[in-house]
């Protein structure tokens, strides 16, 4: 999700996303793969009663401090690999 | 296998089913009516989906049905630099539209479902219960997008094919 306000993310299941290879350059140490992103000015979404596991990443927040305002909870996050 | 609307013409709605050719742009509530193989070459810049939303206020209901794209991850999926995309389903500049499974999007060079695009802003979009799977870049990404509802939908071994490209589920 990039740049997406006031939405609602909920019940969801994400389960076995992502390449451990892709990276954003070749010095990067971690995927940047995920089950669930938010990027941009990602800012009061909510995030609610998802599932997230076996990702190469769970829960990605990027934006360079951006993303805002958001409610994350009651979600499973669980089992998601490091790269 | 029967197709009532290809060729991106005006789909005045109804049943979609078979092979599509050329971009379906949907102008009412719409249903698939069994799977659907798409085969929409690229051919413009930009996005180039099998279907997109052309109106607002209108649903498209997968009705348990199957919408397949042309490549197989990591084979055949899109690169960054890529001036000309496969994706599944677009919505961009709309209001007020919904897709609704159960139904399965799989198999496109970038994303299963796009909503949005940088200058394309989408509102009061939702997905529901729809299954993305196996796409090369996300199962579903949304840019821009605001006031939506996404629930209930499962995104499953996305994103094998994303080309360096920060991608997942959603």
């Amino acid at each position: 999700m990039v740049s997406g306000k006031n939405n609602r993310v909920r019940l969801n299941t994400f389960y076995g996303n992502g390449s451990a290879t892709s990276k954003d350059s070749s010095s990067a140490t971690n995927s940047n793969n995920f089950g669930l992103g938010l990027f941009g000015a990602s800012q009061n979404n909510l995030l609610e009663k998802n599932k997230i596991g076996g990702n190469i990443n769970g829960l990605y927040l990027g934006g360079g401090g951006k993303v805002t305002g958001n409610i994350i909870r009651r979600n499973v996050i669980l089992g998601n690999p490091p790269a | 296998m029967d197709l009532r609307f290809v060729c991106g013409a005006r789909a005045q709605a109804n049943d979609i089913s078979g092979t599509i050719n050329t971009t379906l742009v949907l102008y009412n509530d719409s249903e698939l009516s069994g799977d659907v193989t798409c085969n929409v070459p690229l051919s413009a810049t930009g996005a180039n989906p099998c279907i997109s939303f052309g109106a607002d206020h209108i649903t498209l209901r997968l009705n348990g049905h199957t919408i397949t794209g042309p490549v197989t991850p990591p084979t055949g999926c899109s690169l960054p630099s890529d001036h000309m995309f496969g994706v599944g389903i677009a919505v961009l500049d709309r209001s007020d539209v919904k897709i609704e499974g159960p139904g399965i999007i799989q198999h496109f060079e970038r994303w299963g479902i796009l909503v949005g695009l940088t200058g394309h802003p989408n509102s009061e979009v939702t997905v529901k219960k729809v299954t993305a799977h196996h796409n090369c870049w996300s199962g579903m990404q949304t840019f821009s997008t605001t006031e939506s509802n996404f629930e209930e939908n499962v995104f499953t071994s996305d994103s094998s094919g994303s080309n360096e490209a920060g991608c997942g589920g959603t």
